[in-house]
């Protein structure tokens, strides 16, 4: 075959759920059924009582919401049934989806207005949109014929829709469609605009129309709607608005009482980052938005991994689509995402790194006995403590302890040596269990150990062997990668498609697996872009890096402790209420851009110390700093003093605290943990 | 609504389109082209009448040294004629009403003048709210100064938030689609937070090309991998000289006229100082379009090195009844 | 071996800058050209990775655009030299007769690039095939004389590298033109043209070369303003080991570039000559073995 011929396109280029059309969803979008099921969730998605979706970008929040809008729905029931007739009987709900655009909001503001005149602006202008929205909703179900709508009806819904913008005025219309009421809804916005535009570069400018009150078009319009037309009777009214967190302060009182005081059968479907909401305040003095009796949450990312085989089942779909819509692949169904990245065992990993290639047992086996033992550096290691501490026929014990065929299990003698267990001890555990005697209680400890600091055990195999690296390879390394965000999964296929196609090409066509190299280079790449991304959050992105690039040195550093106080160490806690307003922010920036994942908070060591608030640091770092992208063990608490250091200190403060939080590894390598600060 | 018209010239033939300068505008900084303009004038025998000049607080503070305005002061040969406005380099709008002031109070020296403004070195906000500013006066005649850079610093550091850009939030149709064009530039990460903060459509990237040194169109490219790495955007990439506004207008446009029907356009000017320029001119005629701009914490101070060629663009602003499209 | 960190460079570069003409095999067999022969092979790899990541290449997308680029150029070029009070209407009025006047054609003979370019210049804007003629056609009664005094005649070519081409077809056909119509006005376009071939041709013919974007002596190779090889040591050792290589290559005037270009650029539709053949060449070498290129140049037969 010509290689150069064949033009392969990247399976995962495009991977913005915005910049999919509404086809594209449809195409591409997997129904995860967990988010649809009150029984996993405790809440119904599509049920009375307002939702507020939590996710970082990526997790499929937007996906969703989209998914839910009368525009998809629509034209999904449309392509299956080839009619709207009868859609209205199907569906529980009509939705309407609007995206709060920051940088507009942001122009909600200037010094010659006041800011209770730009709340009131504010306030008409959300009327304007989400009533437009409502008017569109209906001339998307008139057009599919989900409804008879006579001229009749229709007028009265048109100058209905008038009347509610403007109740003083008298309209005549004749001979208009729905259409028209979106029209008229979008000069009164033009004129919004207007003001925006002028009052930002002249004094004097003063906001001249009528204004449409509160809750006259957002609850009026559907309350019309189900008078004029019975056939929406019993139906939910969802409005669905994301991005949450880009209103101001003041612009989300203004949504939070719509959300408090909303009129059935109009309810809300809130999509916001983590940590998004600025206040959970009304206009009404002292009162709030309450968690269960105002609203209901759901945390994307705990939802979606919450079960591993669902999230694991849900990229995969999710993959398969994307690839059958490339020929080459189709054709050949090569589209199993599992069978392409493969699998790379901790096990095989290990012989891979002590013997510099993939090697098969036979060859293993076939390896000489004296040439391992005097160029393996563990095996070196474990030597020199025998020789040292022991005094005994080193040789002889050393036997006990190896085989060549599982370098981590020697790699966890060598710990428990360190550890000062004695070699006979050793000898005992290890024998059990490579005996298989299940009776013997040397076989579960032994086990428990391994299961625990295995993947550590490999962290430190490699790092005797350098320059060799840590792969980040196969299906469920990349969907722990992915921490629970699909766009980093499909950010993950991308990169490592994008190398695989250029320098091995031919293994992809004849549905081989993909080089590991291919795949941990992918990952590499998408860190390293992780990272740039982190130093432009807005406000905060410069601590957020600066905390971020100490965290990875300081979990590096337990990575290496010699005795595995605590194995795979990729998370911290911390007394949130005694860190200063401004760490508080950074904290709070981080995990909305889901650079820090809060987990479920920890208990203190006592009953009367607070929560601690739980952070992991995002898994698609860990190619960054060749760290591991499990959560097992956990370090101290990190005070206030150290974390606001990482953060904010200077050059001197930081590094004293990273030395303490750290773990320190053999005299010698102090330098290369702050080095690593350094890194990138 | 106004119409721009104008073209593209090297600023050696500056005395063919000028005969004289009755107003010189610019700006102070630390790179080393910010003078040229000025300089360019006197080799070609314009004295202006008058200079308006922006003296950025921040620049002035960037090394705290005393006699650092003198020295500004005797680059551009200030003399009583001329005003100095200290204004804030992160604060366009009230560094522009400072200006605005200025101009209401002495519109007599801009009606029906010949103003020659030297935009090198000023920041994008500052010009495109100068244009507004300058587009409710009739001069006679408008010539905007451009020196190249020899080679680019570091230009930015940081984030502080992506936003309108004053006047320029344009007009959104909910009943359409969004569309996002990027004039890509050297800082890759600001077009990837315009973008993600604008969730568009469609992404329409254009590389400045022909560029002021043949290899700067594969160092853009390469700089907007990130946003690139989309194979729809990819696709969609265009063109218009780095160092034409009016191409970059006309560019602009031609995608306008292709989309307008079904997309709100909003225009992220990150390329080129020319090419914002022209994003402005195109906005200031298709007021509905809006200008995003992410704004950074720092503009460092030495962005630039060296300069190479300078241009003057020749601008006629006039009203037109028509929807100003071509 | 292509080191992890310089693959990664490469498959960017590919897929952004040079339209996946690239796989890594390519890349691969071609670092395998450089044997060792001048210096250390890893010496040498080392020149011919700065070479790689300096190759400068037009893509289609850049190539039509460089079409229309040089067609505004063209245009101002009228209005400029004709400034009327820039009423904008008036000035698109003068535009559109100036415009209607012309008649294209390439430099060079049929079959070669400029024809193919004339075919993107006339699809990127627009123009009407009945605008388009061989070079031939303005010295036979295909153009009448009243037409030809009354047109302008510009003529398209994709690169002015040496100016060579320019000026030999200056004379030969040219010439032979304006000797038929003394007042037919002549202009001369190229997408890309180098400093050193614009004074060339305007020394040796008059004409004027309207072109987008120009190449300074910074771009070739092995001047002394080389942006690719600043440092004087590196640039000597680079240019003995392109010399010595492109010696086998072709003849020796021609070892780094048609007439010594030094040129490393190519486009979507052909590598142009100028460029170091080390680039382009597939020539059988000595001991049976055959010189993998890095991008295929369609030569001419």
């Amino acid at each position: 075959m010509d290689e150069e011929k064949l033009d392969l396109k990247n399976p995962f280029a495009g991977f913005n759920a915005s910049l999919m059309n509404d086809d594209d969803i449809i195409r591409y979008w997997i129904k995860p059924h967990i988010l649809f099921s009150r029984q996993a969730l405790g809440v119904d998605l599509t049920g009375d009582i307002p939702v507020v979706l939590e996710g970082g970008r990526g997790t499929g929040k937007t996906m969703l919401l989209k998914f839910m809008s009368n525009e998809v729905t629509v034209k999904e029931y449309v392509a299956k049934h080839q009619t709207g007739h009868r859609f209205l009987e199907k569906t529980p709900y009509l939705a309407v989806y609007h995206r709060f655009d920051g940088p507009s909001l942001g122009s909600f503001v200037s010094r010659h207005t006041s800011e209770e005149a730009w709340e009131t602006i504010f306030k008409h202008y959300l009327e304007l949109v989400i009533g437009q929205k409502f008017t569109m909703m209906l001339s998307n179900l008139k057009r599919n014929r989900c409804f008879d709508l006579d001229p009749s009806r229709e007028n009265e819904l048109i100058i209905g829709v008038l009347k509610l913008v403007d109740p003083d005025c008298s309209y005549q219309v004749t001979d208009c469609s729905i259409e028209f009421a979106t029209a008229f809804l979008q000069q009164r916005l033009d004129r919004v605009f207007d003001f925006i535009n002028d009052s930002a570069i002249s004094e004097g400018t003063k906001f001249s129309q009528h204004i449409v009150n509160s809750g006259r078009l957002i609850f009026g319009v559907p309350e019309l709607a189900l008078k004029v037309l019975p056939e929406l009777c019993g139906k939910k009214i969802i409005i669905l608005l994301d991005e949450y967190e880009n209103l101001r302060l003041n612009q989300q009182k203004i949504v939070n009482t719509l959300v408090k005081h909303t009129k059935l059968p109009v309810t809300f479907r809130i999509g916001t980052r983590l940590r998004g909401f600025k206040t959970y305040d009304t206009l009404n003095e002292g009162e709030f938005l309450m968690e269960d009796a105002d609203y209901r949450k759901i945390r994307f990312e705990d939802v979606l991994t919450a079960k591993k085989d669902s999230f694991r089942d849900l990229l995969r779909m999710i993959a398969r689509r994307r690839l059958e819509q490339i020929r080459e692949f189709g054709r050949k169904q090569i589209v199993d995402i599992e069978e392409i990245l493969g699998e790379l065992s901790y096990e095989d990993e290990a012989l891979m790194i002590v013997f510099g290639r993939k090697m098969s047992r036979r060859e293993v086996d076939e390896y000489p006995e004296e040439k391992y033992r005097t160029e393996a550096k563990h095996i070196q290691e474990i030597m020199d403590i025998l020789k040292t501490k022991y005094h005994s026929d080193a040789e002889k014990t050393l036997s006990l302890l190896i085989d060549k065929q599982k370098p981590l299990f020697e790699m966890l003698n060598l710990l428990l040596l360190r550890r000062d267990y004695k070699p006979d001890q050793v000898e005992r555990l290890f024998k059990a269990y490579v005996g298989k005697n299940k009776e013997s209680p040397y076989y579960s400890k032994y086990r428990n150990l391994y299961d625990k600091n295995k993947v550590d055990l490999l962290f430190q195999l490699i790092s005797l062997n350098k320059p060799r690296q840590k792969q980040y390879a196969g299906f469920s390394t990349f969907c722990m990668l992915s921490s629970g965000i699909i766009r980093n999964f499909l950010e993950l296929c991308y990169q490592s498609f994008n190398i695989a196609l250029f320098s091995d090409r031919e293994s992809l066509i004849e549905g081989r697996q993909m080089p590991i190299q291919a795949q941990t280079e992918g990952a590499k790449i998408r860190a390293e872009r992780y990272m740039d991304v982190i130093e432009r959050i807005p406000e905060y992105g410069n601590e957020v890096k600066s905390l971020v690039r100490s965290l990875g040195a300081i979990f590096y550093s337990w990575q290496n402790d010699p005795v595995l106080s605590e194995p795979e160490v990729t998370y911290f806690c911390v007394d949130s209420t005694s860190l200063s307003d401004k760490a508080r922010k950074i904290l709070d920036s981080a995990a909305q851009w889901s650079v820090l994942q809060p987990k479920k908070p920890m208990k203190g060591k006592s009953a009367t110390d607070p929560l601690f608030d739980v952070y992991a640091l995002n898994h698609i770092l860990a190619p960054y700093f060749g760290i591991s992208y499990r959560l097992r063990g956990r370090i101290r608490e990190f005070g206030r003093a150290d974390l606001e250091a990482l953060m904010f200190g200077t050059e001197e403060e930081k590094s004293k605290a990273i030395i303490r939080l750290s773990r320190h590894p053999f005299p010698g390598r102090t330098k290369t943990i702050l080095d690593f600060v350094g890194k990138g | 609504m106004v119409r721009i018209s104008g073209f593209c010239d090297s600023a050696q033939k500056l005395c063919s389109h000028f005969d004289s300068v009755d107003m010189f505008i610019a700006g102070i900084s630390y790179e080393e082209r910010y003078i040229r303009g000025y300089s360019l004038l006197c080799e070609n025998g314009l004295q202006a009448r008058e200079k308006i000049l922006f003296y950025f607080n921040e620049v002035l503070a960037t090394y705290n040294r005393t006699g650092d305005e003198a020295r500004f002061d005797a680059a551009f040969a200030i003399s009583s004629a001329d005003k100095k406005l200290y204004v804030d380099l992160y604060d366009e709008i009230n560094g522009l009403f400072m200006f605005r002031r200025y101009l209401k109070e002495n519109s007599d020296k801009f009606l029906n003048k010949n103003i020659i403004i030297d935009f090198s070195v000023m920041v994008k906000p500052y010009f495109f709210l100068l244009m507004k500013h300058l587009s409710s006066i009739n001069t006679k005649k408008l010539g905007f100064l451009y020196t190249e850079p020899d080679t680019y610093t570091s230009l930015t550091r940081g984030a502080m938030a992506t936003r309108d850009i004053p006047g320029y939030s344009g007009k959104r149709a909910l009943t359409k689609k969004d569309a996002l064009a990027i004039l890509l530039g050297f800082e890759g990460n600001r077009a990837v937070a315009v973008y993600n903060e604008i969730n568009p459509d469609v992404t329409i990237p254009i590389n400045g090309f022909p560029s002021y040194k043949p290899e700067f169109k594969d160092i853009s490219i390469m700089k907007n991998k990130e946003l690139l790495m989309d194979e729809e955007i990819f696709k969609n990439l265009r063109f218009a000289p780095a160092n034409d506004p009016f191409q970059t207008r006309d560019a602009l446009l031609e995608l306008y006229l292709d989309i307008s029907g079904e997309y709100n356009l909003s225009i992220a000017p990150l390329g080129t100082k020319p090419m914002a320029l022209g994003g402005c001119f195109f906005a200031m005629e298709q007021p509905d379009c809006r200008v995003i701009y992410p704004y950074p914490q720092e503009y460092l101070p030495k962005s630039s090195k060296g300069w190479r060629n300078s241009w003057i663009y020749v601008t006629e602003l006039t009203e037109s009844n028509s929807s100003g499209n071509a | 071996m292509i080191e992890e960190e310089l693959l990664l460079e490469i498959v960017d570069r590919n897929r952004y800058l040079w339209e996946n003409r690239l796989t890594k095999n390519i890349v691969q067999a071609w670092l395998n050209n450089f044997s060792g022969e001048v210096a250390e092979s890893s010496d040498e790899h080392s020149i011919a990775i700065d070479l790689l990541n300096n190759f400068l290449y037009y893509g289609e997308k850049e190539i039509k655009y460089l079409c229309r680029a040089a067609f505004s150029l063209l245009k101002r070029s009228q209005v400029v030299e004709n400034p009327l009070p820039y009423v904008a209407p008036a000035a698109g009025n003068c535009n559109s007769e100036f415009i209607k006047g012309c008649k294209f054609s390439y430099i060079g003979r049929a079959g070669e690039s400029g024809a193919l370019v004339l075919y993107y210049f006339r699809q990127e804007n627009r123009l009407s095939i009945e605008q388009f003629a061989d070079p031939s056609a303005f010295l036979t009664s295909e153009v009448s004389d009243t037409e030809l005094s009354r047109c302008n005649l510009v003529f398209i070519d994709d690169f002015l590298g040496t100016g060579r081409t320019a000026c030999d077809f200056w004379n030969s056909k040219i010439v032979a033109i304006k000797e038929r119509c003394p007042e037919a006005k002549l202009h001369y376009l190229a997408l890309l043209a180098t400093t050193s071939a614009l004074d060339e041709v305007k020394i040796r013919t008059g004409l004027a070369v309207i072109c987008p974007q120009v190449l300074d002596d910074s771009h070739r190779v092995f001047s002394e303003t080389s942006s690719i090889f600043p440092e004087r040591k590196k640039r000597d050792f680079a240019k003995g080991v392109c010399g010595f290589y492109g010696g086998h290559l072709t003849s020796k005037p021609h070892a780094l570039g048609y007439r010594n270009s030094q040129a490393l650029l190519g486009f979507h539709h052909n590598i142009p000559d100028n460029t170091l053949p080390i680039i382009w060449s597939e020539a059988e070498l000595q001991n049976n073995k055959k010189w993998h290129p890095l991008f295929k140049r369609e030569q001419k037969f």
